[in-house]
């Protein structure tokens, strides 16, 4: 990519500019739509048409979800599910990456293998169902978090990582008497850093996410996260839960814009940790598509 | 490559464990004890979640009863399969899944390597970093979310609807009619994962020598030209092996998007196995049945990786696992 002077070579240079900043525009529209969405007042919001600035604010719809019990209990168990399962699952996650970047510890492949074979193959929704249903999970918050013990895939991009540390750190330390655990907690671990936070952003993305689980397991919806009364909200359209007192005509009058500060409460925290994995993540995608 | 590795090492460790007996490798395990402890948890865990359900896929030859348990069911082989096979509502799943598949490839898989291409031609370090960050966003959002957008988009009152309707035109049936659904569900895949699939094609490109553009130039070649001649050739080794890669996921639906985007107007045209597995199962209690078909599914997508990841060996002497 030699500069190139020549007008062809300009007028390229113009076309392209343009258009990817109208993708840029096609991919922000949507989000900047249902900021605008949020903030509209009613008497705005009625008049038909495309409203790309909103002449008047109203923080009404924030005031109202923040007003309500059962959606600011959700925002807490999604904050609690989110941390919880994340250091959760990126401990058992490093864990076991570490042992498997021992060349000769006996059985490796074996165990490698065994790991492995639950990516390829599965019992599928309903074993999966049944055996949840069975160890008494329904209704519990441990089913959200307890069962992803284990990305496999994550599991692969740290073990790359964990191999590139350099052999010499862990050996002078191992001379000096120290235990494996000990090795791993205070050499293998503090050098990792960069890739355990950019693995665990994105295990905390999947949780905040996730509206999976709580549809098929929990039916109280006292228990449910933020992302699956968004879905109630959204997908099946149902207003219920951010029902109950006096609200009845005022809700009716909100029930978009409602619907938008929804959507927005739940999108700002992914934005907000956005910069700090996109700074990493590039490498960790790369490192996982090559794999090991 | 890997798999050779692996197998050097085992070479190695057998050649090893010849000369120097079984002592050595009970003193390994003796050594090494603290590792066996923490590859425990996830064993264990691999055991219950994971191993269970797959002795548990067995309810498909059974005819499972809640009460007696996937043990006191009574055992009916293919039963539930003939009924499967025979059953119209599932070939229909079935063609609806890979064509689905066939148009998200057909449109789906060129449109990063069309976007990386143009990045990669942005000489503006800030503009092309900027323009990046933006359209990796949308990977990050669940469907639940996007779904919700769309239909603020495109319902009978949405915004589209409503700004056709002021320029007088009539207003369309986005979500609920067979024609639009398939469009529809590549077009919001395109734009949900096609800058995030741009990365790997981007560090592709990093690799390419500058020198050959540089000569090119000299040579009178203009930016397109160099694009054919240059930009493409060094990106088709990764395209030719994402694409054999796609097709070892022909059978999988993409359940978060069409289950959030779906109505029951739409089954003819976008229901697909995923979505018609949980409705079978969760909805109508039909377990045996259900099972059948996810244990149907698991067992083509398995054949198909073993397949795919044959020819991708072949291809580049690099398996994928």
């Amino acid at each position: 990519m030699v500069k190139s002077t020549s007008l062809s070579g300009k007028i390229f240079d113009g076309f392209n500019l343009l258009f990817l900043l109208f993708m840029a525009a096609i991919t922000l529209y949507p989000f900047w739509h249902v900021l605008v969405g949020s903030v509209l007042p009613y008497e705005e919001s009625i008049k038909s048409g495309f409203h790309l600035f909103p002449r008047k604010l109203s923080f009404e719809a924030y005031e109202y979800v923040f007003s309500k019990d059962t959606l600011v209990r959700s925002l807490i168990v999604s904050v609690f599910v989110t941390a919880a399962g994340a250091l959760y699952q990126l401990f058992i996650t490093a864990i076991t990456a570490y042992p498997l970047i021992k060349q000769d510890l006996p059985g490796r492949t074996a165990i490698f293998l065994f790991i492995i074979f639950t990516m390829f193959f599965g019992g599928g929704l309903i074993p999966y169902y049944l055996l949840i249903k069975t160890l008494g999970l329904v209704n519990s918050l441990a089913v959200m978090i307890v069962p992803a013990a284990l990305s496999v895939y994550n599991m692969v991009v740290l073990k790359t990582f964990f191999q590139n540390i350099p052999k010499e750190l862990e050996e002078s330390a191992t001379i000096d008497g120290a235990g494996y655990m000990t090795v791993f907690a205070r050499i293998v671990l503090p050098l990792s850093v960069p890739a355990l936070a950019t693995i665990g952003l994105f295990v905390a993305v999947g949780q905040w996410n996730n509206w999976y689980v709580p549809m098929l397991f929990l039916n109280d919806k006292g228990l449910w996260p933020l992302a699956m009364v968004l879905r109630d909200i959204l997908i099946n359209n149902n207003m219920e839960l951010t029902r109950g007192g006096s609200f009845v005509s005022q809700e009716f009058m909100l029930a978009d814009t409602i619907k938008s500060a929804i959507v927005v409460v739940s999108v700002v925290p992914i934005i907000a940790v956005y910069p700090f994995i996109q700074k990493h993540f590039v490498k960790g995608v790369m490192i996982g598509s090559i794999k090991s | 490559m890997s798999g050779r590795r692996r197998a050097g090492e085992n070479d190695m460790a057998a050649r090893a464990v010849n000369t120097q007996g079984a002592g050595d490798v009970a003193r390994r395990i003796s050594k090494y004890k603290m590792l066996y402890v923490m590859l425990l948890p996830a064993v264990v865990f691999l055991i219950i979640f994971n191993y269970i359900p797959m002795y548990g896929a067995t309810i498909a030859f059974k005819d499972f009863w809640m009460t007696k348990g996937i043990l006191g069911s009574p055992w009916v082989g293919f039963e539930h399969f003939e009924r499967l096979f025979a059953t119209d509502k599932f070939w229909q799943v079935f063609r609806n899944t890979i064509e689905i598949n066939l148009l998200r490839l057909l449109f789906g898989f060129p449109a990063p390597i069309v976007l990386a291409i143009l990045l990669n031609e942005v000489r503006h370090k800030l503009f092309k970093r900027s323009i990046q960050t933006i359209v990796y966003l949308p990977h990050f959002i669940s469907w639940v979310t996007i779904a919700g957008i769309i239909f603020s988009l495109l319902s009978n009152e949405g915004l589209v609807n409503k700004i056709i309707t002021a320029f007088g035109g009539e207003s369309v049936n986005f979500l609920t009619s067979n024609a639009m659904f398939r469009p529809l569900l590549v077009l919001s895949g395109i734009w949900k994962e096609a800058g995030w699939g741009t990365i790997i094609f981007l560090a592709a490109l990093a690799g390419v020598n500058p020198d050959l553009y540089e000569a090119a130039t000299v040579d009178g070649a203009n930016r397109f030209k160099q694009i054919v001649h240059i930009t493409l050739p060094s990106l088709l080794p990764v395209i030719s092996i994402l694409l054999i890669l796609n097709f070892g996921s022909m059978m999988n639906g993409g359940f978060d998007q069409v289950f959030n985007l779906y109505n029951t107007m739409v089954y003819e045209s976008g229901d697909v196995i995923d979505t018609y597995v949980y409705r079978i199962g969760l909805t109508q209690g039909k377990y045996s049945m259900a099972t059948a078909i996810g244990l149907f599914l698991n067992i083509i997508n398995f054949l198909l990786l073993i397949l795919v990841n044959q020819a991708a060996k072949r291809m580049s002497g690099q398996g994928i696992y």
